[in-house]
């Protein structure tokens, strides 16, 4: 190849690749896909570290914005709330649908897509929201939840959150949650894991039962 | 030698850069080398990360496929593998080790052998084996990613969020693995000068071939050279700089342009 050619295939593929760099960065929203599901978050089994969480309730949201509109609507009319927030390539995310969601809540879903129902378990009735941040059908509003209730600041994936009502120092009753992270119990002990939802969910039961007069 | 301080400089100047994340600044862009986006003040997010997302279990996003892909090549295209011998941040870890293996390659035999050794240019092979195997096949077939055992994740995310918030995590089952991954990958870069860069980093992969058509390169005036080899005994990259033309292992550090007593070895830009 003589000079001349090599130098033009050079130009072109710099063109090119700097054309198609900036058509992409102008044109679709990998940029902010980048940003807000890589940079900003953490994939827990991708760092290979579990969080030590509590398992405390508290009213106190974590960005201390305001609780989103469906988490309210759905304690005014439905129950408690188990919400499990999830993302691609996570393998927590996988395993914790796989060992504990589908079959201890004996649930068949598509774990790509986000959705919610109502469940049944031992007598105890909660709707269950999965929140998966990269099918773009979610509505941000539900991908931004995620900041509300990431109580201990981990940011990181997956988490579960349990939302029920409580009277407050106030005398208000007001959204009360708790927040899980990543396969929260040693050894991946998903027996347990479903132990600890159940006694969660109970307890979130009781106070809802107790409270949902008290709550407009 | 005012050149390799310059060298110096612009690593230390992209370190920081890349960790801007610590006073907030936070970007969408993937980089152009090897760093972890779990990194507590990484700026921007690991290309790996990124195409294995794009990939994973049996699915295919293009966008977040391409877009790494983009970056690093508009670098490759531009600089070839400068970003590895400039920029990336492992590749500033493993300047600050050479001299160990350098070192060790004059008083042990065995160890100088491995530079030496035939079969040696074929374990080059391994990154792009690494990339192609770890970074695409597996996580699209058996949900498996590099990202679950990559020893630069482990030095850059994983040991810096232990130390930084003692007390709040606990290792998973996969950290003992990682954390094996990462002795070796210790143990790869005191005997081997960028043991890490030759043989197994996915990024480089990438970035190998460009080194073909870069519009910046390294040249030989092979006609003049006299076979002092002063500049192969420099390279990093274990290269044989004399017979050298647009090796995709070059990190374009110009070591051998320094040293060349000849002046025959050129940082030359692509003209009519």
């Amino acid at each position: 190849m003589n000079k001349t050619s090599f130098f033009a295939i050079q130009v072109c593929l710099i063109l090119v690749f700097s054309g198609a760099l900036g058509g992409v960065l102008f044109f679709t929203d990998v940029y902010d896909d980048v940003e807000s599901k890589i940079v900003e978050v953490l994939c827990l089994s991708c760092i290979k570290l579990q969080p030590k969480t509590s398992k405390e309730f508290t009213f106190q949201t974590a960005n201390k914005k305001s609780h989103p509109d469906f988490v309210v609507n759905t304690l005014k009319n439905r129950g408690p709330i188990l919400i499990q927030y999830g993302e691609k390539a996570c393998a927590a995310c996988d395993n914790m649908i796989d060992n504990v969601i589908k079959p201890y809540f004996d649930l068949e879903f598509e774990k790509t897509k986000s959705f919610e129902t109502e469940l049944e378990l031992e007598n105890m009735d909660f709707m269950y929201i999965y929140i998966y941040i990269d099918d773009d059908s979610t509505d941000d509003e539900r991908i931004g939840s995620f900041d509300i209730y990431d109580k201990d600041h981990i940011t990181g994936f997956p988490m579960f959150t349990i939302i029920t009502i409580e009277y407050d120092h106030d005398g208000v009753v007001k959204p009360y949650y708790t927040s899980l992270y990543g396969e929260f119990e040693q050894n991946q002990d998903y027996e347990k894991m479903y132990e600890t939802f159940n006694e969660l969910l109970e307890f979130s039961n009781e106070l809802y039962d107790r409270n949902i007069v008290g709550f407009n | 030698m005012k050149f390799q301080i310059k060298r110096l400089l612009s690593q230390i100047f992209i370190f920081f850069s890349a960790n801007l994340g610590a006073i907030g600044f936070k970007t969408g862009f993937c980089y152009p080398f090897f760093y972890c986006h779990a990194c507590p003040a990484s700026t921007s997010a690991c290309p790996i990360r990124a195409i294995e997302k794009s990939l994973y279990d049996h699915s295919f996003t293009w966008k977040l496929f391409i877009y790494p892909f983009l970056i690093i090549g508009f670098f490759g295209v531009t600089t070839g593998r400068a970003v590895c011998g400039w920029a990336c941040p492992i590749g500033l870890l493993q300047r600050g080790t050479s001299k160990i293996p350098r070192y060790l390659k004059k008083k042990i035999p065995s160890i100088k052998k491995i530079g030496i050794w035939k079969g040696e240019k074929y374990l080059r092979y391994m990154k792009y084996i690494t990339f192609i195997g770890l970074v695409v096949a597996t996580p699209f077939f058996i949900r498996f990613m590099f990202t679950d055992i990559c020893p630069v994740g482990v030095l850059t995310g994983t040991l810096p969020i232990l130390f930084l918030n003692p007390g709040k995590f606990v290792p998973n089952p996969f950290f003992w693995i990682a954390i094996i991954f990462f002795i070796l990958f210790l143990l790869l870069i005191f005997l081997v000068e960028r043991g890490w860069c030759r043989y197994f980093c996915p990024v480089g992969a990438i970035l190998a071939p460009f080194n073909k058509i870069s519009y910046l390169t390294v040249t030989v005036n092979k006609d003049d050279c006299v076979h002092c080899n002063v500049c192969s005994d420099v390279c990093p990259m274990g290269i044989n700089v004399s017979e050298m033309y647009r090796d995709p292992e070059c990190i374009l550090c110009g070591k051998c342009i320094n040293v060349c007593p000849k002046n025959i070895i050129k940082f030359e830009r692509a003209k009519l």
